[in-house]
């Protein structure tokens, strides 16, 4: 007769990788063989792979007043058995009559955040942390002068059990896990100048590079190499093509983009990147013309100021519907696939080959209703379980 | 698929394509030698090394653990072509298959284990090394110490130590 002491460590291992995050923490206490089985990297990587299982655990938002919320994305047995994370981060300790107030969400990746608590002396002061809100482990980060404007996470943990956290402010400063400390990367002013532009605070982290849209183009950081390029962009795009979502899901970049004619009909394209930065191809094609439908009032009308003038106004169409987040599901084919995007006061996820609707979440952010703020990403942070270690 | 013919071509016909499993408790097994090799790499490999008409002997698998086995391959075989549970043949009749084949004992199920490990078979190694997870969810430390007959080897002050690590999963 089999018993499970004796199964050998690649198959205790491989039962252990399956354990959602708190049963697996359960597991760590029954024998000291079981906890040194699941504690190194390697084991940890396994069991984040395992767990996400091609997708996303879960999400933050952040909503008004700087409140932020937690919602899963997985189905209810599997939310409900795993541990959920504390979106108040409450144990992060607060220092009275300093901290300004309620911790933000600055980047996440893979499973690790870096979050901020605002200082009532002022922005450069706030306090920032790298934290697991599962394991509720965190370490302060003493961000250099000047370079807290965007905080990036890099986390790759399929290629290395160390992060780095990126500051792009009037320089760029890199932190590194392994070392412990802040170097200035060596990059030149002109590189620099590049960001000028950048419409969204939030990038992308893929295949070694840190992602942003700037402008009408992608500019992307080699965290390894410290060099500043632009990325391909797809080929035959029209004139006033847009991009309007970068992001990435099951080890590929993805983007999404449109001209305003494209945006009303609701049909677009999700592209994404060759693995050696070759160029861009489709992976879905995606037809949110039925919510139009369900939702007419996310068709409105709305006032943009006329190009070189200050008072008249032009009335132009819009849809009130902004990308949130490509899940890519089991590799490239429609299974699995998924697309977060929101509507004024819903986040909603499209099952690509379901062709289906389903809302995700009531939220109370004020989504984008004006040209203006059709960039708007909300405050979006994916979420992976992980018991990944600072 | 055999030709009848003369009567001992008859018997060759019918041996072809059949292998003969052994056992660890010596037990004989004749099956499809097709549908055991899709499925197990290491009966493959026996059979590419020319074990053929001698029995492959598969010391550390038990008979029951090496019937059932063998059921799964035959069945994944002849439904699915082998193919995993991302493919389109992973249909309703295999999913359903699988769920009964991981209502075993938990005794059956830890000899399938290894079976399935000494014998290569992803899937059922897959299958029951999920349903022992599934075993283990919902379980505190101690009612995890007894139903898989783990002896605690910590000291207390160790054991308080990776409690203290984990208090967060331990409410």
């Amino acid at each position: 007769m089999s018993q499970m002491m004796f199964f050998d460590d690649d198959i205790t291992s491989d039962i252990l990788a399956r354990l959602p995050p708190k049963q697996l923490a359960r597991a760590r206490c029954v024998c000291k063989r079981w906890r040194s089985l699941t504690s190194d990297h390697h084991f940890l990587q396994m069991h984040f792979a395992c767990n996400a299982n091609n997708s996303i655990s879960g999400f933050f938002l952040r909503g008004r007043v700087n409140h932020t919320e937690y919602f899963p994305l997985q189905g209810e047995a599997a939310a409900a058995a795993s541990a959920f994370p504390d979106p108040a981060f409450s144990f992060i300790p607060s220092i009275p009559d300093v901290d300004g107030g309620h911790i933000t969400i600055e980047s996440s990746c893979n499973g690790l955040i870096i979050c901020s608590r605002p200082n009532r002396d002022g922005h450069y002061k706030s306090l920032h942390f790298i934290c697991n809100p599962i394991t509720t482990e965190f370490i302060a980060l003493d961000i250099p002068k000047g370079g807290d404007r965007y905080l990036s996470l890099a986390f790759d943990p399929s290629k290395s059990p160390y992060y780095k956290v990126i500051a792009l402010g009037f320089k760029i400063h890199i932190y590194s896990s392994e070392t412990r400390s802040w170097r200035q990367a060596d990059i030149d002013s002109s590189s620099l100048d590049q960001f000028k532009g950048l419409r969204a605070y939030r990038s992308a982290f893929w295949n070694g590079l840190l992602i942003w849209i700037v402008r009408d183009h992608l500019l992307s950081f080699d965290i390894e190499r410290e060099q500043v390029k632009r990325l391909p962009m797809p080929d035959h795009r029209p004139e006033n093509w847009n991009c309007h979502y970068i992001g990435e899901s099951g080890g590929f970049l993805q983007m999404t983009g449109y001209t305003k004619e494209q945006k009303l009909t609701a049909c677009f394209d999700v592209l994404e990147m060759g693995v050696d930065c070759s160029g861009w191809s489709v992976l879905y094609r995606i037809d949110l013309s039925h919510i139009k439908e369900l939702y007419p009032e996310i068709q409105m009308k709305v006032r943009v100021p006329r190009p070189g003038t200050r008072r008249s106004v032009n009335i132009v169409d819009h849809l009130a519907l902004s990308h949130v987040y490509v899940v890519r599901g089991r590799g490239g084919a429609e299974k699995g696939g998924m697309l977060l995007f929101g509507i004024p006061g819903k986040i909603m996820c499209y099952d690509v080959a379901k062709k289906e609707f389903r809302i995700v979440c009531e939220v109370s952010i004020p989504s984008p209703s004006s040209c203006f703020s059709e960039y708007s990403w909300y405050m979006f942070y994916p979420y992976n379980h992980s018991l990944f270690t600072l | 698929m055999a030709t009848t013919g003369a009567s001992d071509g008859a018997s060759a016909a019918k041996k072809e394509g059949l292998v003969t499993l052994m056992s660890g408790d010596g037990e004989i097994f004749e099956v499809e030698a097709a549908a055991v090799a899709a499925l197990s790499v290491t009966i493959r490999h026996a059979i590419e090394e020319g074990f053929g008409d001698r029995p492959i002997p598969l010391p550390i698998v038990g008979a029951r653990a090496l019937a059932l086995a063998v059921e799964y391959c035959r069945k994944h075989h002849s439904l699915g072509g082998g193919a995993g549970e991302d493919s389109a043949a992973y249909d309703d009749e295999l999913r359903a298959f699988d769920h009964n084949l991981a209502k075993v004992d938990r005794d059956t199920l830890f000899d399938l284990i290894e079976a399935a490990n000494y014998l290569e078979i992803e899937g059922l190694l897959n299958l029951m090394c999920r349903t022992v997870a599934e075993m283990m969810k919902g379980k505190s430390v101690e009612e995890l110490r007894r139903t898989f007959d783990v002896s605690n080897d910590y000291t207390p002050e160790e054991e308080e130590e990776v409690r203290r690590e984990v208090s967060w999963a331990l409410d």
